[in-house]
């Protein structure tokens, strides 16, 4: 049985969706903005439930010439009526918020979060569309290789919301870290410099421990993109709330915490040896590192995080951009036109020749 | 009358037979490469560098020498029949040793300083295609116009070192523009290249936001082992490296001990 879930204005009936940056749900077709309080009070927020439909498999086998390549594809596809127009939505299996494709309402996808899947918490959006779209801009500024048109209004419309599944690690990690350290002394006489080393062994053993330390859980999004968001504020940390979901994409998460733990031990693993270091006695130069980690973590949390993504395609390559959608913290991929690039070589050479010429003449005296 | 009148015009001809004699010790043709002409032609050459420059040269041609290197044997030469002007004996002897096809010239006191590494090259390369091509005369002549201008040049240089741009200096410094250049062309090739790169590089700011201490619980690090042993220690040193004199006129390296007497020069097959 699938169900989908549109939130309604309490005020006109037409679709509501949450607007990150003023913390409030909002109608664009009436412009009434509700709080959370309000939106409760005035029984606006109400759950419209979609028809049932068949279940997957029906579906699946529908598009079967177009999309699913074998049965095993179509398995990955699930059918939703909108809550809206009635037409029917098809997602693969880990989307949890959507859009109509034909009436462009936000549609929340419940049991794609429930159960197993049901975050324990979540971060809401504080940032809009706009603020995404102006960081895109930001990101690309002065960026003289960029393809041209590269941040044209097509591609900007482009910019969506997810909320993206991670596991929140909390972990302990036991440490026991042996390496040489050496100091040097340096100084000099009339026909000699001396350089004095002393040799220590270093030895450092403990226990650390960290605390939420973000993974992202879906097989979707790009790990080291995902790592370059960093920093969340886990202080603003609000419980699941399937109406935050409204007019953003949302997904379940695809690794189980097993899965993700021995990239949390990556993730950890420098920060262990550089911290153990940094206790004791200074050395100039440290080498022959041997450190022994032993890594426990007896909780994790499943939460959903807010980030803007923006995918585009350049010469059969894919370009990621992101932002945080809590602290609007940018990183991207940017593509590079090689043609631009060459120009800019040869500038670049020639400017630079000229004026290396003629200082050398210059300097020179002529000679 | 007449008797004393032959005596004395019988003295004065076995004079200047002597006197003929004793300039043609400059030109010791051995290997008889030179007709008479020549060798008056490079004797008035000579004669003119000595009282001019007080510059002693000495042209040997051998087809055998003795079983000693061209240079070797110019140096005994020049030691043995006691050559070269002033206390300190400067002169510059060219031996052309047929039988190793083998030129050298040997320089003495003076003369070492004045025809230094750079000068004895250049002469050579004037020299050395005439040499190749039996025109021994032709060398000759060449060879003690270049110790006449470079007499001339270093008298130059002498009264003027500061000033004075030598043709080692010119040498060098169209050698240290040439580097300079090629210089200046890899550093706009670096420039042009690291500035793309670095331009390609502003493209991508996907780096990890932390080392891992950023999820580090306040406190959270509790020690058990904080060691620190001393193991061993060791202490290297360097030779500060000196600073080496230079001069405008060049130096010469390639000095050789014959007789207990210093020699410089250079040369080469031909």
């Amino acid at each position: 049985m699938a169900e989908a879930i549109t939130y309604f204005c309490p005020a006109c009936g037409a679709y509501l969706r949450y607007d990150g940056k003023n913390g409030k749900w909002v109608c664009d077709f009436c412009d009434s903005q509700f709080t959370k309080e309000e939106l409760e009070q005035k029984g606006g927020g109400h759950t419209h439930s979609a028809q049932p439909v068949p279940d997957t498999t029906e579906v699946a086998f529908s598009y079967d010439e177009h999309v699913a390549e074998s049965p095993a594809d179509s398995s990955h596809l699930r059918a939703y009526h909108c809550p809206s127009c009635g037409a029917e939505i098809v997602t693969d299996d880990v989307t949890a918020a959507t859009f109509c494709v034909f009436c462009q309402n936000p549609t929340v996808l419940p049991q794609q979060l429930s159960g197993k899947y049901q975050p324990s918490a979540m971060l809401p959006f504080t940032t809009d569309k706009k603020q995404a779209q102006d960081a895109f801009r930001r990101l690309c500024k002065g960026k003289k290789l960029l393809p041209k048109g590269y941040t044209n209004e097509q591609r900007l419309e482009k910019i969506t919301g997810v909320y993206v599944p991670y596991w929140v690690f909390d972990c302990t990690a036991d440490f026991d870290y042996h390496a040489t350290g050496e100091n040097h002394q340096y100084w000099s006489d009339s026909k000699y410099h001396y350089v004095k080393t002393d040799l220590y062994h270093i030895h450092r053993a403990g226990k650390m421990d960290f605390e939420n330390i973000p993974l992202d859980a879906s097989e979707h999004m790009r790990d080291d993109l995902m790592d370059a968001l960093e920093p969340f504020d886990f202080s603003k940390i609000e419980p699941f709330d399937l109406r935050y979901l409204t007019g953003y994409l949302a997904e379940k998460y695809t690794y189980e915490p097993k899965d993700l733990f021995p990239r949390m031990q990556e993730r950890i693993s420098h920060g262990v040896e550089n911290r153990a270091i940094q206790e004791g006695k200074h050395y100039d130069n440290i080498h022959s590192v041997r450190c022994h980690k032993n890594y426990q973590s007896n909780q994790q949390a499943y939460l959903l995080l807010p980030v803007w993504m923006l995918v585009s395609e350049f010469q059969g390559k894919k370009y990621l951009f992101a932002m945080n959608g809590q602290t609007g913290k940018i990183v991207g991929d940017l593509p590079c036109d090689k043609k631009r690039a060459v120009s800019w070589f040869l500038i670049i050479f020639i400017i630079s020749l000229v004026i290396t010429e003629a200082l050398v003449f210059w300097l020179g005296g002529g000679f | 009358m007449k008797r004393r009148m032959l005596l004395f015009l019988t003295c004065i001809c076995t004079l200047l037979c002597c006197a003929t004699a004793l300039a043609a010790q400059h030109v010791v043709d051995d290997a008889g490469l030179f007709t008479t002409d020549e060798i008056t032609q490079l004797e008035n050459s000579i004669s003119h560098i000595g009282d001019t420059w007080d510059m002693d040269t000495l042209i040997l041609t051998t087809n055998d020498t003795d079983g000693l290197p061209a240079r070797e044997y110019g140096a005994q030469y020049f030691l043995d029949g006691n050559f070269g002007y002033g206390s300190t004996q400067d002169g510059i002897v060219f031996v052309i040793d047929m039988g190793n096809r083998d030129a050298q010239m040997v320089t003495h006191g003076k003369a070492i300083d004045i025809f230094t590494d750079f000068y004895i090259d250049v002469i050579w390369d004037e020299v050395s295609p005439y040499l190749s091509d039996g025109e021994y005369y032709e060398a000759m002549t060449l060879f003690l116009q270049d110790v006449a201008h470079y007499c001339t040049e270093y008298q130059k240089y002498l009264a003027n070192p500061d000033s004075y741009v030598s043709e080692y200096g010119a040498e060098q410094s169209k050698n240290t523009r040439h580097i300079f250049m090629l210089a200046a062309l890899v550093a706009s090739l670096l420039i042009a290249g690291i500035s793309v790169f670095l331009m390609r590089a502003s493209h991508n700011n996907v780096k990890p936001f932390t080392d891992g201490q950023a999820y580090l619980k306040h406190n959270g690090v509790h020690m058990h082992i904080n060691q620190d042993t001393f193991v061993s220690t060791h202490t290297t040193r360097t030779e500060i490296p000196k600073n080496d004199g230079n001069n405008d006129w060049g130096g010469s390296s390639s000095t050789f001990s014959s007789g207990g007497s210093r020699f410089g020069g250079g040369g080469g097959k031909f």
